[in-house]
């Protein structure tokens, strides 16, 4: 099996016959084969301040289709994060082009929404005007972004704490506050970076299993990032993986289940060996550095 | 936990308006009025004991009788405090507000223009490193012995901690943050607004705590270099008449002052400053 998918990335030098590869559907998904984004020898080099060159990504090839649920998975240090904040137009690209429904991203974009690893919440402000931070800053209309942030409050389970402030709220409420902040805009996309991370193992499963509500509910395009191998599988379509540095793709691998998933898929056969194989490839990966 | 328990009280107070933040003044005022008892009976025991003339140190006695005398005279008498009141505080306020404004505003705008930072860096390095006492003399001879002389005193000695602390502020606000914003599209104003400047505001309101405290001192001291009315001329005249309770009793009011002061800026950045646990401190002076 490692030895296999060692081969597998040794053959797709550009990574194009991976990441349009057949790509297996559920059988009650919706049509989701419209690509949305695409990355085309995406590359990025840093100099640091001594410097020296840090090549953090090359070559990253892959599309990901409307509404779709994407993860990236790789060693700490592997670009997981460089990558999402190229996404988000944060950070440029040293080589190679993002194009978001066919434009290429040149900065940040109002259609994006995006959850860090800390919640990154105002403390000046309370749970509500948090949430509706991004409706002010693009001028969206007062009254129509309190009420879809009341009612993605109410669909995070917040209900009750818009005049709080951040600092009465526990590491997971703040979480989902931030969650609700990435979507009051309604963007067709949304980038996570791991953002349950910070969270403890229990608080983290009943985020997962609400994050999947939030986006069968909301329909949105997510690339979501993460340390967490299972959690990758638990929650996406596909699962990209990523080499450690200089990152490069390893492979992308569909996960079969179907929708809603359950935390007891954890338990399946297929799961345990779909987590196998992934960290079977990164595995082979360290030894081979 | 001690830090989202502060922010707590913070938020509470706030809600419950002025009636929580006066009992907490109230609370403050009794162990201030406690110590001070404490200090002025055993001043009083030792100026007994030791027979320690008035005209070396005055015990505090004598110190209140000048206190009430100086209270009781009339509204525009020289010998009484209010006249000198007025203008040593006209003279704190007026150049804490100019030298505070200015502090804030240099301060936001050096730290966003890196070409004028660099260019004027040296100088505020070089002139905050200048006792900037020194310059009285030169401000009286520009000035006059007027009040002007004393409000740029003042100003020039608020202006240096509140610029540092604010650049301070704005070079240190979170990089998280930051990114927030920009991610959803924020322009360079609204990035400004909604994130730096409520971001620096915790380190801009240490600038002023010491700012409000030099404003009195500066006040006082450009006095001293050639004035004609102020709490510091009457502060040296007393000193040259050899009335040493009355010295101690403007004394005591200076410091009086000084504890208003700071307690009303301290009880506005309770009110602004709510979500900010603890106060961040950089001291430039």
């Amino acid at each position: 099996m490692d030895a296999q998918s060692r081969t597998d990335c040794r053959c797709h030098p550009a990574g194009a016959d991976v990441t349009t590869a057949p790509y297996r559907q559920w059988p009650e998904a919706p049509n989701q084969l419209e690509v949305l984004i695409h990355i085309e020898s995406l590359g990025k080099t840093y100099l640091t301040v001594s410097g020296d060159e840090v090549v953090a990504l090359t070559d990253i090839h892959l599309v990901v289709h409307d509404k779709e649920f994407v993860s990236v998975v790789g060693p700490s240090g592997c670009g997981k994060s460089t990558l999402l904040k190229i996404l988000s137009g944060l950070v440029s690209p040293s080589t190679g082009r993002v194009r978001l429904d066919g434009a290429e991203v040149t900065g940040p974009r109002r259609d994006i929404g995006m959850v860090f690893q800390n919640p990154v919440l105002l403390p000046w402000l309370t749970v509500l005007e948090n949430c509706l931070l991004p409706a002010r800053v693009q001028g969206l209309d007062r009254q129509a972004s309190v009420e879809r942030a009341s009612h993605l409050i109410a669909l995070v389970g917040l209900k009750g704490f818009e005049d709080k402030y951040p600092a009465e709220l526990s590491g997971g409420m703040q979480q989902r506050n931030a969650i609700v902040r990435s979507l009051v805009h309604d963007p067709r996309i949304l980038l996570m970076d791991e953002p349950f991370g910070a969270l403890d193992a229990m608080t983290r499963d009943v985020m997962n299993m609400e994050l999947q509500r939030i986006w069968l509910e909301q329909q949105k395009t997510v690339v979501f990032v993460t340390h967490s191998i299972q959690e990758a599988v638990l929650l996406s379509d596909r699962v990209v993986v990523l080499s450690r540095r200089p990152g490069h793709l390893l492979d992308v691998i569909s996960v079969p289940f179907g929708r809603p998933r359950g935390l007891e898929v954890v338990n399946t056969e297929m799961f345990g060996q779909i987590v196998g194989r992934i960290r079977g490839m990164l595995a082979t990966e360290g030894v081979q550095e | 936990m001690t830090v989202g328990n502060s922010q707590a009280r913070g938020r509470g107070r706030r809600r419950s308006g002025s009636g929580a933040s006066l009992s907490q003044i109230r609370g403050d005022a009794i162990w201030l009025l406690l110590s001070l008892a404490l200090l002025l009976a055993a001043w009083e025991t030792l100026v007994r004991a030791a027979h320690i003339p008035a005209y070396f140190l005055p015990g505090p006695l004598r110190v209140g009788v000048a206190l009430w005398n100086g209270f009781w005279a009339p509204l525009m008498s020289r010998q009484g405090f209010y006249l000198h009141i007025f203008y040593t505080l006209t003279e704190s306020l007026a150049g804490f507000a100019i030298g505070g404004s200015l502090g804030v505003i240099i301060g936001t705008i050096l730290s966003h223009v890196l070409v004028l930072r660099r260019l004027v860096m040296p100088y505020v390095v070089g002139l905050q490193s200048l006792p900037k006492i020194a310059l009285v003399p030169l401000f009286v001879i520009w000035l006059g012995f007027g009040m002007a002389s004393k409000v740029v005193t003042v100003s020039l000695l608020t202006f240096f901690p509140t610029l540092i602390n604010s650049m301070a502020g704005f070079d240190n606000v979170e990089t998280d943050r930051l990114e927030m914003i920009r991610s959803v599209g924020a322009s360079p104003w609204q990035i400004f607004r909604f994130v730096k400047l409520p971001s620096a505001l915790p380190y801009i309101f240490a600038g002023l705590d010491v700012a409000i405290v030099f404003s009195l001192s500066g006040a006082v001291v450009g006095e001293f270099m050639g004035a004609e009315t102020g709490l510091g001329v009457l502060i040296l005249q007393r000193n040259f008449a050899m009335d040493m309770a009355g010295t101690f009793s403007t004394f005591m009011l200076l410091a009086l002052m000084g504890i208003v002061l700071s307690r009303i800026l301290r009880m506005v950045r309770r009110h602004v400053l709510f979500w900010a646990p603890v106060e961040s401190r950089v001291v430039g002076v």
